[in-house]
């Protein structure tokens, strides 16, 4: 093992195959790229860490230079935003209306009522239509090249974001060199293995974790995404049942009858995050959802 | 809620939207790999042709992929007619009846009025099922030129184990041939120079039935292995209508020549091995032996190696042997005794002395020079040179190859 560290990126050689890690969006992020060219593996890595901190920048709620807090701050004005900006607000706007409503990005809000930390300190009905007040797609006003946000209102591009972070990273990295690679972002990956040739039949291994602890499965996929919703370790438990931290924007409340987990291989990230968040909101009847949508998946109840 | 159905074809464009054209990676990059390729075959005195192939494939996405083949063939030149060299001249009348050749004595004797060309198309549609370890495939293809036309239709299923190390395939192809020989189907044992040896008909037909049991094998990073066992049974006209056998009535004049005849149905089994290994450098070792036999009494063994040589800037060389030999069919003959000659029609006795139905090697040697263009771009140039020799004269050729291909993403 050859490591190279700058910054806070680690490159290295394993057998067969280069190793990128780094932070960013709150979670573990690797690189895997096939072959033993630790240069490359660096330009590549490199080129994954700066879209992936690039668009958790843009988008973060935490930074003043963020176009969501640029659109916070107008309370209530229309702020110009760009193409990448409407892309995504459009994405957006199409889960809602696939979702009837329940996967909504103003609903950002309630995370001010719900602390999922394991406890069964719920909020009261009060807090939570208090700040449920604030949630609804429908009252954000969009014209060509702007977006008029209501006083009062968030966006939160959480439920999306890591998806559409790993689907660019990994285009841009394959615009580096056509080699297989791997991007994983805390979980949610996808693999440019089409780079593969077919007659090697290669694949990539992914160990799917169980939330009770150790590896639930082994996944082969030549090419394609996998993305999981649901969070063993977010949730609240009281009286015996369980809050997962996944709210429907409807009603300002978690999903009732919701699976612990759903993980979902499509793909793109972006179209596994949404079929596997798509699944979770339909509650008791996310088996039969995805069952219909002719996806690889696994739901751990 | 949305009807499930709905959904993924809406999100499908939308995801398409959100990811433009940076979503080329995993999702089918709706582009084509496109093969193509140009054959020059000639052999020394006899048979050339012209071969222009083209094949594109289509990557849909989720590992399910569309090809589609277009191969045309033009043929000129004469080929061999059955009848052996002999030390007087020999004259014969040509499949449309329209007039004579003569050979001179030595010579060996070929039908100049062999000229054809061929076209084929074929479709072949493969995907995964839901259950990701099972595969299925769908083809159909169609063949035709001036005397023959055929029609096939396709069908596989692969499994996966061992994590995709190990592949199981099953497939089975049905294919039904027209046949229409030039001047009518001739009736087999007439007489070649005599009036009445054409049965009148116009078409014959056949069908062949193919069943190909295979496993792939990955032995390590570095090594692939394939067997197959396959089973081909045809049945209904199986003679070569332009081909016939000399009777040995001992006179040194020329023939009695007459219309050859086969049985009217094939079953053959063959058993392939392939290997191919990948060493440090990028050098490939392919290497492939087949086995057949079948129910004519022919037995053949093909053996097969090239060796690749990565050299820099993408650039190989790619040297070949092939070595090929078989054993004669059962009723395979150099002259029919005059007194074993079977009366006109007489279905009850074959008799055939077409040379690829002999005892023949075959030995090919050459090498192909090419440069890899981006991922899966190639462009190269190979000449080949085939050696074959049987029991007669008849069977003894040379012949070149010389290939051209392009491949690229459109």
């Amino acid at each position: 093992m050859r490591p190279c560290e700058q910054d806070d990126v680690s490159v290295s050689v394993q057998r067969g195959y280069c190793a990128g890690r780094f932070r960013a969006m709150a979670s573990p992020c690797e690189v895997l790229v096939d072959g033993e060219d630790l240069a490359l593996a660096q330009r590549i890595t490199r080129a994954v860490q700066d879209e992936a901190l690039r668009i958790e920048r843009k988008f973060s709620r935490y930074r003043d230079d963020s176009v969501t807090a640029a659109l916070h701050r107008a309370a209530g004005a229309r702020v110009a935003v760009d193409d990448e900006t409407t892309r995504l607000l459009d994405y957006a706007d199409t889960l809602f209306t696939l979702s009837d409503g329940a996967f909504d990005i103003t609903s950002g809000v309630l995370r001010r009522a719900w602390v999922f930390d394991g406890s069964d300190r719920l909020p009261s009905a009060d807090d939570v239509a208090a700040w449920h007040a604030h949630v609804g797609w429908r009252r954000v006003a969009r014209d060509a090249g702007g977006v008029t946000l209501p006083a009062g209102m968030e966006l939160d591009f959480g439920g999306i974001g890591k998806e559409y972070a790993v689907d660019r990273a990994l285009a841009l990295a394959t615009g580096i060199a056509r080699v297989p690679m791997l991007v994983n972002f805390g979980g949610d990956l996808a693999t440019n293995g089409a780079a593969f040739p077919a007659e090697t039949r290669r694949t990539w291994t992914v160990g799917v974790e169980s939330p009770d602890g150790g590896v639930a499965r082994h996944l082969q996929i030549p090419t394609g995404a996998m993305a999981t919703s649901g969070d063993a370790r977010r949730f609240l438990l009281k009286d015996g049942v369980r809050y997962g931290h996944i709210l429907d924007a409807r009603t300002g409340w978690p999903v009732a009858g919701a699976p612990r987990s759903v993980t979902v291989v499509a793909r793109t990230c972006v179209e596994a995050g949404t079929l596997s968040t798509l699944a979770i909101l339909r509650g008791a009847e996310a088996a039969g959802f995805l069952a219909g949508q002719d996806v690889q998946h696994w739901i751990l109840w | 809620m949305t009807q499930p159905k709905n959904v993924r074809g809406a999100l499908a464009m939308a995801t398409c939207s959100l990811l433009g054209a940076g979503a080329a990676n995993a999702a089918g990059d709706g582009n084509w790999q496109v093969d193509t390729a140009l054959l020059y075959y000639g052999e020394t005195d006899r048979v050339s042709a012209v071969e222009p192939v083209v094949s594109a494939t289509r990557d849909l996405g989720d590992e399910e992929t569309l090809n589609l083949k277009l191969v045309l063939d033009a043929l000129t030149g004469p080929s061999a007619n059955g009848a052996q060299v002999e030390s007087f001249a020999q004259t014969f009348t040509t499949p449309s009846g329209g007039r004579n050749y003569t050979v001179a004595p030595g010579q060996v004797p070929l039908d100049d009025e062999f000229h054809d060309t061929r076209g084929a198309f074929s479709v072949n549609w493969s995907r995964p099922m839901e259950n990701r370890l099972w595969k299925t495939s769908l083809g159909a293809n169609v063949s035709s030129e001036f005397d023959f036309f055929s029609l096939g239709l396709s069908g596989a299923v692969t499994r996966d184990f061992n994590k995709r190390n190990t592949s199981l395939t099953a497939g089975l192809n049905y294919e039904m041939d027209t046949i229409k020989p030039v001047g009518g189907t001739p009736i087999p044992f007439a007489d070649l120079m005599l009036p009445g040896s054409k049965s009148g008909n116009d078409t014959e037909d056949r069908t062949v039935t193919d069943l190909l049991l295979g496993v792939t094998q990955v032995i390590n990073r570095q090594a692939i292995m394939q067997f197959n066992y396959n089973m081909s049974m045809a049945s209904g006209y199986m003679n070569d209508p332009y081909k016939i056998v000399t009777v040995d009535d001992g006179d040194a004049l020329s023939g009695p020549f007459v219309f050859e005849n086969r049985p009217d149905n094939r079953t053959k089994h063959s058993l392939f091995w392939q290997t191919k290994y990948a060493l440090k450098g990028g050098d490939v070792i392919d290497a492939s032996y087949r086995f057949m036999t079948d129910d004519w009494g022919v037995a053949s063994n093909t053996l097969d190696l090239r060796y690749r040589f990565m050299l820099p800037e993408n650039w190989y060389v790619e040297p070949h042997v092939r070595w090929y030999d078989q054993s004669e069919a059962d009723f395979y003959v150099e002259r029919i005794p005059v007194a074993l000659r079977p009366a006109p029609n007489d279905a009850t006795k074959q008799f055939s002395s077409d040379y690829r139905l002999g005892a023949l090697t075959d030995t090919t040697f050459g090498a192909r020079v090419g440069k890899r263009l981006g991922e899966t771009g190639d462009a190269w140039a190979a000449l080949e040179s085939m050696t074959q020799s049987g029991d007669t004269a008849q069977a003894d050729l040379s012949a070149v190859m010389l290939s051209f291909g392009y491949s690229f993403k459109w």
